[in-house]
């Protein structure tokens, strides 16, 4: 099973927290099409260790009960 | 005169004298205003080695050519004095609508020199100015200071609360009741000249260049931050403690005194949950089309924020997983007068300091231990009246953590206390705590942006490439907007090319993005200058041991330490600066030094 936790407005849909079923050969980007999250409106996404803009993260390879963080364009200081 | 006042307000606290001077335009216009101009008088007026608490330190309230005037977000003023907590220069800023509010008084800037015999507040109402007796204000808290001063529609007021009076040395100063001057101790510096409060009313313009352009500019920007999903959706929903699930998803959220980059109580007390179960509506300061200000409601509290820096010095900072108690301790840090900032950290530093055994037993009189939610608030009043350990606590974390031999577990730069954010998994941003001119803080050059964020463009935040390059870039644009009188957030969607356009226009100059970009270099040089000459240099280049030493134990930044040293030869190099950290006779020329 892959955990996926969502944040700020991408929570509208989807609330915080979807648990999707693992495949071998799973990528990030089959997780944000299965969900149909508007990859523009992506930003910054955590998969276990790895974190990037999401551009750069659709093709990380994904395991078994890995968690996965996907952020919208949020920013504060 | 266009985008200033042309009038500098001398009040001399000692001699209970004040006088109007002429502002001179060149050096305005060579320094900006706010931090720049700000910077350039201190230095021209006292001796960097001046103890901070003494009548020969001044303390110096400066609004930039942007402030009070309809440019998006054109209401910030500066405080800048010598910090009695780092003893560097300090310049610290704050929104809400006190500093437009001084432009329609029709002042530059209020320099403040002296001490009073005894407690006074300055009544400014345009040309009208006083000094009034405040036997009856000392001891108030700043809401209570606030609500009798505001007299109407027209007045806004700015005040310390106890903690200053008290001459805690992370008191803040507070504008229109929760809005802070946060960082470096700027509240001591006014306690310590006895002065309570100024009270501003007036209703004068600030004349425009050109008013036709400044509104067509102002209508473009204003759109662009409309357009941006930062600033026009994120900020505006969830404020700044929206941060709190993206630090902590990258394990660079500092948690229990810098011991790890993962909380587990993130969600609990994230800007998400906040929006859920405390938020009462959202606040603007002055002109601001963004409104990331928070009212938030608990069954004990309500008022302003909290913010992203606040709820994490008292929440994962001290592992802490009850936001309501956040919000809480939030409340009387603005009632009190305290950097909320400091604050926590200084509290999460005593409970290491307790964890580890080291402090004498009959010390603390209460809990002091991670993760009790009653403590940061208890501890956060004690601070603030300097009573019982709270005493030890007021002299900041740097100098409690010394008092018990152990400095090093200070998570402070310059002993400024350190934000939200672990060098270890963002090191652009750690070398911009090391070579901050004030200390460790975050908002001098904010390298979350590219490092995290991925504005401008995403840099390798565990990478050290051209790291040095884009901190002297962040820092020198930062210089600039905080001269200016505009929000630093509006450069989440505004460039340097929007900045000096909205600058012509106002002030009828013809810069380009490198003339304010070099502008602020210039005033970057000048602060290190100051700081120089204050007998504070390089050797304070530095991070804590704990985060140059000890590898993040866990989290997806497990494993690595910041390697500083392999990126501040590079970034002296890029400064103009010798292999010293001591910009040189050539860099000070051209910069017009």
């Amino acid at each position: 099973m892959i955990t996926v936790k969502l944040y700020a407005y991408l929570r509208e849909k989807h609330g915080k927290q979807v648990d999707i079923p693992f495949e071998e050969g799973m990528k990030v980007k089959d997780i944000v099409e299965r969900l149909g999250l508007p990859k523009e409106k992506l930003s910054l996404i955590v998969a276990g260790d790895k974190d990037g803009m999401a551009s750069r993260m659709m093709d990380v390879p994904l395991r078994d009960d890995m968690l996965v963080h996907i952020f919208p364009p949020v920013a504060g200081g | 005169m266009f985008g200033y006042m042309g009038k500098l307000l001398r009040v001399n606290l000692t001699e209970g004298k004040t006088n109007v001077e002429n502002l001179d335009l060149e050096t305005a216009k060579k320094y900006v205003g706010g931090r720049g101009l700000g910077t350039k008088l201190l230095y021209d007026e006292i001796d960097p080695k001046v103890d901070p608490l003494s009548p020969d330190n001044k303390i110096i309230f400066v609004n930039g050519p942007m402030s009070g005037t309809p440019s998006p977000t054109g209401g910030r003023y500066m405080v800048v004095t010598k910090s009695p907590l780092t003893g560097t220069i300090a310049s610290s800023n704050s929104g809400g609508t006190w500093g437009a509010r001084l432009k329609y008084a029709g002042y530059d800037a209020i320099i403040v020199e002296g001490k009073s015999e005894k407690p006074v507040y300055l009544a400014i109402d345009e040309d009208k100015v006083e000094i009034k007796d405040a036997s009856d204000l000392w001891g108030e808290y700043v809401g209570e200071t606030t609500k009798r001063l505001t007299t109407d529609k027209h007045t806004n007021v700015l005040s310390i609360g106890p903690a200053g009076e008290k001459l805690v040395k992370i008191a803040s100063v507070m504008n229109d009741g929760d809005r802070a001057a946060g960082r470096s101790g700027v509240g001591a510096v006014m306690g310590s000249k006895n002065l309570k409060a100024i009270q501003v009313r007036g209703k004068h313009k600030v004349d425009l260049f050109d008013e036709e352009k400044v509104k067509e500019k102002n209508k473009s920007a204003t759109q662009k931050l409309k357009d941006n999903p930062v600033t026009g959706e994120g900020l505006p929903t969830y404020g700044t403690a929206v941060l709190v699930n993206v630090i902590n998803g990258i394990g660079a959220y500092p948690t229990r005194n810098f011991q790890t980059g993962v909380f587990e109580g993130a969600e609990e007390t994230s800007g998400e949950t906040l929006a859920e179960k405390y938020l009462i509506r959202r606040e603007a300061c002055h002109r601001c089309p963004i409104g990331c200000g928070r009212y938030s409601k608990t069954d004990r509290v309500e008022g302003g924020g909290p913010e992203y820096e606040t709820i994490w010095a008292f929440s994962a900072d001290c592992d802490v997983k009850d936001l309501a108690k956040v919000i809480e301790a939030n409340h009387w840090c603005n009632e009190l007068g305290l950097d909320t900032i400091s604050t926590g950290a200084t509290i999460a530093a005593a409970m290491e300091l307790q964890e580890k055994g080291l402090l004498d037993k009959e010390d603390p009189d209460h809990e002091l231990t991670f993760g009790n939610a009653d403590a940061i608030v208890h501890w956060t009043k004690k601070i603030g009246h300097r009573e019982g350990f709270g005493d030890v606590m007021a002299e900041g974390s740097y100098r409690m953590c010394e008092k018990y031999g152990h400095p090093e577990l200070s998570m402070s730069v310059k002993k400024l206390e350190l934000p939200a954010y672990d060098p270890r998994g963002v090191q652009g941003h750690g070398l911009t705590y090391a070579t901050s001119n004030r200390g460790g803080c975050h908002v001098r050059g904010y390298m979350i942006s590219p490092e995290v964020l991925g504005l401008p463009e995403k840099l390798e935040r565990l990478e050290l490439r051209d790291k040095p390059f884009w901190v002297k870039t962040f820092q020198d644009l930062t210089a600039f907007i905080d001269s200016t009188g505009l929000c630093l957030f509006t450069s989440f969607a505004l460039n340097a090319n929007d900045y000096a356009e909205i600058y012509n226009n106002i002030v009828g100059t013809d810069w380009k993005a490198e003339d304010a970009l070099a502008a602020g270099e210039r005033i970057y040089n000048l602060e290190r200058q100051f700081n120089l000459e204050a007998g504070i240099g390089a050797e304070t280049d530095t991070l804590p041991k704990r985060l140059l030493e000890e590898e993040m134990p866990e989290g997806p930044t497990k494993g690595h330490v910041h390697r500083l040293s392999e990126l501040l030869p590079e970034y002296y190099e890029v400064r103009g600066w010798d292999e010293k950290g001591m910009p040189t006779k050539e860099k000070l020329a051209s910069l017009g030094l």
